[in-house]
């Protein structure tokens, strides 16, 4: 018995008709032939001629299904009424899904194409949109904003105590102003558990108050805790609360050790708190002692102030302005003229999404373009299948099912794709999200609150209708322009004539997007190998690290500390594993900075600004030794250049050059004041210069105090290291063990191998490096795939031509040779376009070249590179569809003519 | 079966409403039988395959005058029964009477012609 139904099904094209009339019509269909059949097996036929009895019936099945339309249509087809838009769209997308299910390879490649990229658009989109789109999570975050000290040599300087306390004193733009610093590691200790080293801000008693922040639990800092004797209390963060006390909701009252000293818990922050940074668990009250302020050139604080309501940045920025002015008549010592001293305000948004925005939108904009690839080969691949539907098309034109309505078909079959392509991408961004948080810097901010949520959604919804509609309009407009009466006489299944020049068109302006991204992710390529291979002037290899912070009970004094550290640093001079160590105030690329303004013996400053202002360390014996940076000239610090021997220095190679020229620095003096009785300090040594804040930025000039003289105030928190003799991960537990046998309850923090600091220093590059060439390597992949498909169909077209011409005696080669023209033609189109979009976007995007180093955003090399590679990708896409041509068989390609 | 000297499809098209209707006057019937009955009545001279047959039943049936209803007989599977609608009835009526006066018509004229 055979199976009528399925052969009634796989003949009769799709009808489009509404409800179950089409079901029944396969129905009666199906009774009418097995009828037929078993009536043919009744009159003692056999098997075959029963068959064939039955299949005679319907000699044209695509005749019949336009004469059932033609039966079935409403008389005289009646122009379509509105009312019936919801059951005609029920309808569409019934009839999209059979054609999407009949096609299933056509189907999977589309959606999977569709599914990279609206997946890599989602996944990036959610990064954005955490990070940069959410308002910061503070109340009314736009009145929010940093104030720095500006000098002519620092744009944007700390402040210092006197400087805060005349702000608040003046200021009346400013609703209050809150300062703080971040300590960095220190160690807490619960009810005698192990010490735990924890990140601490320090920060004045109005912070959560100026950030308009709310406790979990308890309460934050009460007025005047920042004074002496009050400032034993403590907030702690969300994290910090469920890591250490288990979320104990009793935690309010309790008393926990702080370096040291005994400190009350007063309250717990809401989660997602994170200011300054995400890094620190607890808030202490700054000491900010109004009646006996640190010096007002000690500039340490950090502060945000909140705009008072009914003003805005410009007030503030203009009276904080005035108050400058107003601070340099009063005090013209610590304000000299030619300092170019000022008070700058900047948006706290901008501050803490300023410097990465632009990496991540360009990163946005990429992802973008992948996805436009991807719309534009599932275009191609519509068109291409297109041309097998051209008859079916034409036969439900012809029976009046409208122009409009057709396309609302070919419209619901793109939506369905790009439905299915939309769910896998947004799966496919939810794998791949942790892989990108994974990869990115650890100074993203929000980075936890990445997330595909709501608006993330709405998002990828919004852009898969838009890359239903993008892709879908192409068949549309195909179909638009078939004729249906030529297309219903030929015979053939029905290519639709001039249907291969919107497919070359989508070929260029792939190759032409996939160029631009290429050409990017060239340029971050080339930045980062130039960034790789930038000397930063000391050598990482085999240097471990740990920061050391001394709690000032046990070490009330700056000589205490010192003496602490010198012991550690001769302790691990004697460790067999070490063959040098050193302790410094703060290493090179840590992200630490600090300067002081400079008095040279003999130098008068040539103008405002000129004052000597050089980037300012604290090293022990032994650093230069460590971290193999050359001396040039005169010494090293020795161990006797402490407090009761003559104030020594050391200076970097550019400092020396900058203000001595080509004399011998050796032997010549400085001071950090000008007032009488400052102490003159020598300069003994000079040294190489070393890239300080980070590999892409130009040497600082340096000057390098010896540890044991200076008076700044770093003693009691210094990084140790040690360069190992063999093993470096060996060195770093070294470092810890020593530390506990100096001093037992003395835990230590960010201990890590120098080489991954320099690494680290390189994260952010990485990562949009790495995010870019991914996207660059989809869009190159994709445009491939897509050139190939072109080509193939193109080829296929062509057969009969191409059969015709080499019966008349067209080689091989000739024939090979043509193909491949034509498609390196329509490839030199894209990258000729490529080059042109690269070289415009390169102009109007200048976020673009703050990314770059060492290349301008026009690099030629790169171009070429780029251009080779995407022409060879175009001639491996053309090959093979070439070959294929070649080994056409004149009489098969004739007959099927 | 008579060769017919006219042109078979041609007389097909124009009477083929009347003969379905025709075949559904006294009872309803499925899409087969309908098909059936014309070739039997027809003695084999008319023939519909099955792609001209239902397009035409649809046709009618989205006119009006047929109507079609899924019946299931007792041991039989269920199919498909066409009936004539009034409107149907009185189409068929029409047709019969335009056919019976053309035919008469054919046949005056032949008649002459021959006599």
């Amino acid at each position: 018995m055979r199976d009528w139904r399925a052969h009634v099904k796989s003949k009769l094209p799709p009808l489009g008709l509404r409800g179950s009339r089409e079901a029944d019509i396969v129905d009666e269909l199906t009774q009418e032939l097995e009828q037929c059949y078993a009536t043919a097996l009744a009159r003692g036929a056999s098997e075959e001629e029963a068959v064939r009895a039955a299949m005679e019936e319907v000699p044209d099945w695509t005749a019949l299904a336009g004469e059932i339309a033609a039966a079935e249509a409403p008389v005289a087809a009646a122009p379509e009424r509105p009312a019936r838009l919801l059951p005609d769209l029920r309808q569409d997308l019934r009839y999209g899904l059979r054609a999407l299910r009949k096609a299933p390879a056509f189907t999977l490649l589309s959606a999977l194409t569709l599914a990279l990229g609206i997946g890599a658009t989602t996944a990036m989109f959610s990064v954005v949109n955490a990070v940069l789109l959410k308002p910061l999570p503070f109340a009314r975050p736009e009145a929010l904003v940093r104030v720095w000290t500006s000098w002519a040599n620092y744009p944007l300087g700390s402040v210092s105590d006197p400087e805060l306390h005349d702000w608040r004193d003046r200021a009346s733009t400013l609703a209050g102003i809150a300062a703080y610093t971040q300590k960095g590691g220190s160690s807490l200790t619960t009810g005698g558990g192990e010490p735990e080293t924890v990140s601490v801000a320090a920060t004045s008693a109005n912070f959560f108050e100026v950030l308009e922040v709310r406790p979990a639990l308890g309460r934050t800092f009460l007025p005047g805790e920042d004074q002496p004797g009050k400032t034993g209390v403590v907030v702690i963060g969300q994290g910090l609360w469920r890591r250490m006390f288990g979320a104990d909701p009793g935690i309010v009252g309790r008393t926990v050790s702080l370096q040291g000293e005994p400190v009350t818990v007063v309250g717990v922050l809401p989660a997602g708190f994170a200011y300054p940074s995400a890094e620190v668990d607890l808030w202490q009250p700054a000491p900010l002692d109004r009646h006996q302020p640190r010096p007002r050139g000690s500039h340490y604080l950090r502060v945000v102030a909140r705009i008072a309501p009914q003003r805005d940045l410009r007030e503030a920025a203009g009276e904080m302005e005035v108050v400058a002015r107003q601070l340099q008549a009063e005090n013209p010592e610590a304000y000299p003229t030619g300092s170019g001293f000022t008070v700058r305000l900047r948006p706290l948004r901008e501050e803490m999404l300023g410097r990465i925005e632009p990496a991540l939108l360009l990163l946005l904009g990429a992802v973008g373009l992948v996805l436009s690839i991807a719309c534009a080969n599932v275009a191609s691949l519509m068109l291409a299948r297109g041309t097998g539907r051209g008859r079916e098309i034409a036969i439900r034109t012809a029976l009046g099912a409208g122009r409009a309505r057709i396309a609302r078909q070919l419209l619901a079959e793109s939506l369905l794709l790009a439905t299915a392509g939309g769910i896998a991408g947004v799966l496919a961004a939810q794998l791949a999200l942790p892989v990108i948080l994974a990869l990115a810097p650890p100074g993203l901010p929000r980075l936890s609150e990445v997330r595909i949520d709501g608006v993330v959604l709405v998002v990828a919804g919004l852009l898969t209708a838009l890359t239903g509609v993008a892709f879908g309009l192409f068949p549309v407009w195909q179909s638009a322009r078939a004729d249906a009466n030529q297309l219903l006489k030929s015979g053939r299944s029905g290519a639709i004539g001039g249907a291969r020049r919107p497919q070359k068109m989508l070929v260029v302006a792939e190759t032409a997007l996939a160029m631009v991204l290429l050409f990017g992710a060239g340029l971050l390529l080339r930045s980062f190998a130039k960034l790789l291979h930038e000397e930063p002037g000391f050598e990482a290899k085999q240097v471990a690290t740990a920061v050391v912070s001394l709690p000032a009970a046990r070490y009330p004094k700056h000589e205490d500390a010192a003496r602490f550290f010198e012991r550690l640093r001769r302790s691990l001079e004697e460790s067999p594993g070490t063959t040098s160590a050193a302790v410094c105030s703060n290493l090179p690329l840590s992200g630490w900075v600090n300067d002081n303004l400079l008095t040279i013996e003999g130098y008068v400053p040539r103008g405002p600004g000129d004052r000597p202002d050089p980037e300012y360390r604290e090293v022990s014996p032994g650093y230069f030794r460590t971290l193999h940076i050359p001396v040039l000239k005169g010494r090293e610090f020795a161990e006797q250049d402490d407090a009761q021997h003559p104030p020594v220095a050391i200076i970097s190679q550019s400092l020396a050059l900058k203000y001595w020229g080509t004399e011998d620095p050796l032997g010549r003096r400085i001071r950090f004041s000008e007032e009488p009785g400052t102490k003159w300090i020598t300069i003994v040594g000079v040294v190489g210069d070393v890239k300080q804040t980070a590999l892409s930025d130009p040497v600082l000039p340096t000057l390098y105090l010896p540890h044991l003289q200076s008076g700044f105030g770093f003693g009691s928190m210094m990084t140790v290291l040690a360069r190992a003799a063999v093993d470096a991960h060996a060195s770093l537990a070294d470092i810890s063990r020593r530390v506990r046998e100096l001093d037992r309850g003395q835990a230590v923090s960010e201990a890590r191998l120098m080489e991954d600091l320099v690494s680290e220093s390189l994260s952010a590059q990485r990562f949009n490096l790495r995010l870019l060439a991914l996207f660059a390597a989809l869009a190159v992949a994709l445009a491939g795939v897509g050139t190939f498909g072109v080509m193939r169909y193109i080829v296929e077209q062509r057969t009969a031509e191409i059969g015709v011409r080499m019966a008349l005696g067209a080689g091989h080669g000739q024939v090979l040779g043509e193909v491949l023209r034509e498609g390196l033609a329509l490839a030199a189109a894209g990258l000729a376009l490529g080059i042109l979009g690269s070289v415009v976007l390169a102009r109007t995007i200048s976020a673009l070249s703050s990314l770059l180093h060492g290349v301008t955003a026009t690099d030629p090399l790169t171009l070429a590179a780029v251009l080779l590679l995407l022409l060879g990708v175009a001639v491996v896409a053309c090959w093979v569809p070439a070959r294929k041509a070649t080994r056409v068989d004149p009489t098969v390609a004739l007959r099927g003519e | 079966m008579v060769e017919a000297a006219l042109d078979q499809q041609q007389l097909k098209k124009g009477s083929a409403e009347l003969l379905i209707l025709a075949t559904l006057e006294d009872r309803p019937r499925h899409g087969y039988d309908i098909g059936r009955q014309i070739a039997l009545r027809s003695k084999g001279t008319v023939r519909f395959h099955a792609a001209s047959l239902y397009p035409l039943l649809y046709r009618l049936a989205r006119k009006g005058w047929i109507h079609g209803r899924w019946l299931e007989k007792e041991g039989q599977r269920r199919r498909r029964y066409y009936r004539l609608t009034p409107a149907g009835q009185k189409a068929l009526e029409a047709q019969r009477r335009s056919w019976q006066e053309f035919a008469a018509a054919i046949a005056r004229v032949t008649q002459v012609r021959h006599a």
